[in-house]
């Protein structure tokens, strides 16, 4: 062999040394990374002498370190918002609230106490969807306007003359019965369903943005009129079918009165195709983290129990009872509200 | 824990009997969403002292045990508090 042979076979020798002990040594890293975690691990969950015999998550530290993650989260779930891309393909809001629903369960109600059912108005449904549509516009959530506009101004403007009226409003409900249901349990909204004074009703269920977050807006008018045999009220609205409309786009009524909408619910579901609402996805890291304390508990209970070893601590029956009565309470929880 | 079950039969039923309670009001308060933040924040204070007492009892409180019973009341209630935001 020649020099230059030689030269060149220890070269690719060399090379090939080099790489495997690149590759050994990479390995390695991996394996010490890979132990590294595997103790971080069990110092977390795992009684042992590193953590006093106490799982380091169930220590003070650790829970606090915890609920400063749950309100980071919650903050970054919250702040979704303020990025439409995200906010409109991952959040989103499905209902199956309509008009037809929201009257025909409102006389339910009445007419197990007896009272004579309501009638759909025209005029208080015009009025209805004005006060949706001034709600999303001005993105207040109240029965006054931040302009000062009462419900009534809303009402006189559709045309109705009224002896006597009255507002229910609900929002981020996914169900109607859900939705009478809470009005039923408040004893002003109560009120206002069962008031054997009114003889008419309108009713709006509006889709849109409010606070940043799609839901929907359900405005329930109520009223008698000045005159009783004025106004013609229909039973159902299912002859008249509201047509979307473009936002920012007036339509008018049979009054001439403008009202801009960005979408009218037709008869039917409001159907989205977004993955989670806020409060779901919210609800499912609570759970999880709920989880994760819970197994932890009972996974130091069985160790400890098993080594016998003696610990000044809290007790881990009292923490497993209170958090799954906390996840109880978060598995029901139900959105909505009511004003 | 069945021991402790046993050793502190009082305490734990005074414990479930009242989260029952709380539990029941907060579900039956709906959709009031400030009366369940009222109710919140007393299951947590409750669960704070009711710790509290139950170690003095025992004659086994500890300043760690305060601090740890203190961070348990404050992560559930915040859990439950958040959520009614």
């Amino acid at each position: 062999m020649t020099k230059l042979q030689v030269d060149k076979s220890l070269s690719f020798l060399h090379n090939n040394l080099s790489m495997a002990a690149r590759k050994r040594k990479s390995a390695h890293k991996f394996r010490k990374f890979f132990r590294r975690c595997k103790r971080q691990a069990s110092h977390l969950i795992v009684p042992q002498r590193s953590n006093n015999h106490r799982s380091k998550l169930l220590h003070s530290d650790g829970i606090f370190c915890l609920a400063i993650i749950l309100i980071g989260v919650f903050a970054l779930i919250q702040s979704i918002r303020f990025f439409p891309g995200i906010n409109y393909s991952v959040l989103g809001f499905s209902s199956d609230i309509n008009i037809e629903k929201v009257v025909a369960q409102t006389n339910q109600q009445r007419l197990k106490a007896g009272q004579k059912p309501l009638v759909l108005n025209d005029k208080l449904t015009a009025a209805a969807l004005a006060k949706a549509q001034d709600m999303y516009d001005n993105q207040y959530w109240s029965h006054t306007s931040p302009k000062g506009r009462e419900p009534w101004d809303f009402i006189q403007e559709s045309g109705y003359t009224y002896k006597i009226a009255g507002e229910n409003l609900a929002r981020d409900f996914h169900l109607t019965t859900e939705m009478v249901q809470a009005w039923m349990n408040s004893p002003t909204h109560r009120g206002n369903i069962m008031n054997e004074r009114y003889e008419q009703t309108g009713v709006a269920v509006v889709e849109g943005i409010l606070d940043g977050f799609e839901t929907v807006l359900v405005v329930q008018m109520f009223g008698s009129p000045q005159v009783a045999t004025a106004q013609l009220g229909r039973k159902a609205a299912t002859e008249e079918r509201y047509q979307p409309v473009v936002k920012d786009k007036a339509s008018v009524t049979g009054l001439g009165q403008e009202v801009l909408a960005s979408a009218i619910v037709p008869v039917g579901s409001i159907k989205n195709s977004a993955v989670f609402t806020p409060l779901q996805l919210t609800k499912i890291f609570f759970l999880a983290i709920i989880l994760l304390i819970i197994l932890t508990l009972l996974y130091d209970s069985f160790v400890i129990g098993n080594r016998k070893t003696m610990r000044m601590v809290g007790e881990n029956l009292g923490h497993v009872i209170l958090f799954s009565g906390v996840a109880f309470l978060l598995i029901l929880f139900k959105g909505g509200m009511i004003k | 824990m069945k021991e402790e079950l046993f050793k502190h039969k009082l305490a734990y039923f005074i414990l479930i009997s009242f989260f029952s309670l709380t539990g029941f009001l907060f579900l039956a308060s709906w959709p009031d969403i400030y009366y369940q933040r009222y109710l919140v924040v007393l299951m947590a204070t409750f669960y704070f002292f009711w710790g509290i007492v139950t170690h003095v009892k025992s004659k086994k409180i500890t300043k760690k045990i305060t601090i740890e019973y203190l961070g348990v009341s404050v992560l559930a209630g915040l859990l439950l508090f958040l959520i009614t935001i």
